[in-house]
């Protein structure tokens, strides 16, 4: 007598691909939201203004912001004032030459000074001349590439 | 009017699920977001060469350069254009001539400090977009007329 051929059920595919494409559409919309901090090394949020020139990508940076309210702020950390910034920007300077196992690159990491585009330009020149006196040869002000 | 048979969970839990849709849905906006990263990311420009903090010795210098247009900015809004005020809407035509003069094509940018970031921004924009290798950003001092040059007699 032949045996009877016992059906057996494969897991449905379509219960193991829905959980999947709703943690899919959750990352990516997670990924496009802090796009922004991703790529600039600070979570510190700024309306940067925009420009048709853009002259440098922005990597391996030090960033120093300053809010709308005119604070600055050296990486994440909120700085009282902005003469703490010099010896901040030179010690780290001087790491990124210690890791390059070159001292001639010591001030050759760029930084980036993001500003909101509200504040007055003498904040930013304030910035400018902290971070001059640290000795940094590549100095950068971070805008957004305009539309169009 | 026929009401529709209601189905089962378990009946439902059959039916296959057509994913394509989806799947369209999910490439537009992975090539919408990649599209759209250069205009999220932040870029810079370079302000390396900036003489910022250095007053009437360098801008003497500067003078006896070939730099051939020396932009200030004034906090009432005024632009001034190696000593004269000019019309801002006119500079992306003057800037390329002036700068055609130069062989560095090095040009100076000063602002008052209270002028907006953004506005001193899109005048170093103006400037790289018109032809400037390096726009030198020049601090004013707030102090006398003897300290700056620049501003018109």
């Amino acid at each position: 007598m032949p045996m009877k051929e016992e059906k057996v059920e494969g897991p449905d595919i379509s219960a193991v691909l829905f959980p999947l494409a709703g943690v899919m559409i959750l990352v990516l919309a997670t990924i496009i939201g802090n796009a922004q901090a991703l790529f600039t090394n600070t979570s510190v949020q700024l309306e940067i203004p925009k420009a048709n020139v853009i002259e440098a990508d922005l990597e391996q940076m030090i960033p120093i912001s300053i809010d709308r309210n005119g604070v600055y702020y050296y990486k994440d950390e909120k700085l009282n004032d902005v003469k703490e910034l010099t010896p901040k920007v030179a010690a780290d300077q001087k790491k990124y030459a210690e890791e390059a196992g070159d001292p001639e690159l010591e001030g050759f990491q760029m930084v980036v000074i993001r500003g909101d585009k509200s504040i007055q330009w003498g904040s930013v020149l304030e910035a400018i001349d902290a971070v001059k006196r640290a000795k940094c040869k590549r100095v950068v002000l971070a805008v957004i590439k305009k539309r169009g | 009017m026929a009401r529709r048979p209601s189905i089962t969970i378990e009946e439902a839990q059959k039916v296959p699920v057509n994913l394509g849709p989806f799947s369209d849905v999910t490439t537009s906006l992975v090539v919408m977001f990649m599209l759209s990263i250069p205009f999220l990311v932040e870029s810079g420009i370079f302000i390396t060469r900036s003489l910022a903090a250095k007053t009437p010795q360098m801008m003497q210098q500067a003078k006896k350069s070939d730099i051939k247009v020396n932009l200030y900015l004034r906090a009432d809004g005024t632009v001034i254009l190696n000593k004269e005020p000019v019309d801002p809407a006119q500079l992306p035509d003057l800037i390329p001539r002036l700068l055609a003069r130069s062989i560095e094509k090095k040009a100076i940018l000063t602002a008052d400090a209270e002028v907006v970031y953004e506005s001193v921004i899109d005048y170093i924009d103006m400037l790289k977009a018109n032809g400037a290798s390096d726009v030198l950003i020049m601090k004013r001092k707030a102090a006398t007329a003897a300290e700056t040059p620049e501003a018109p007699e």
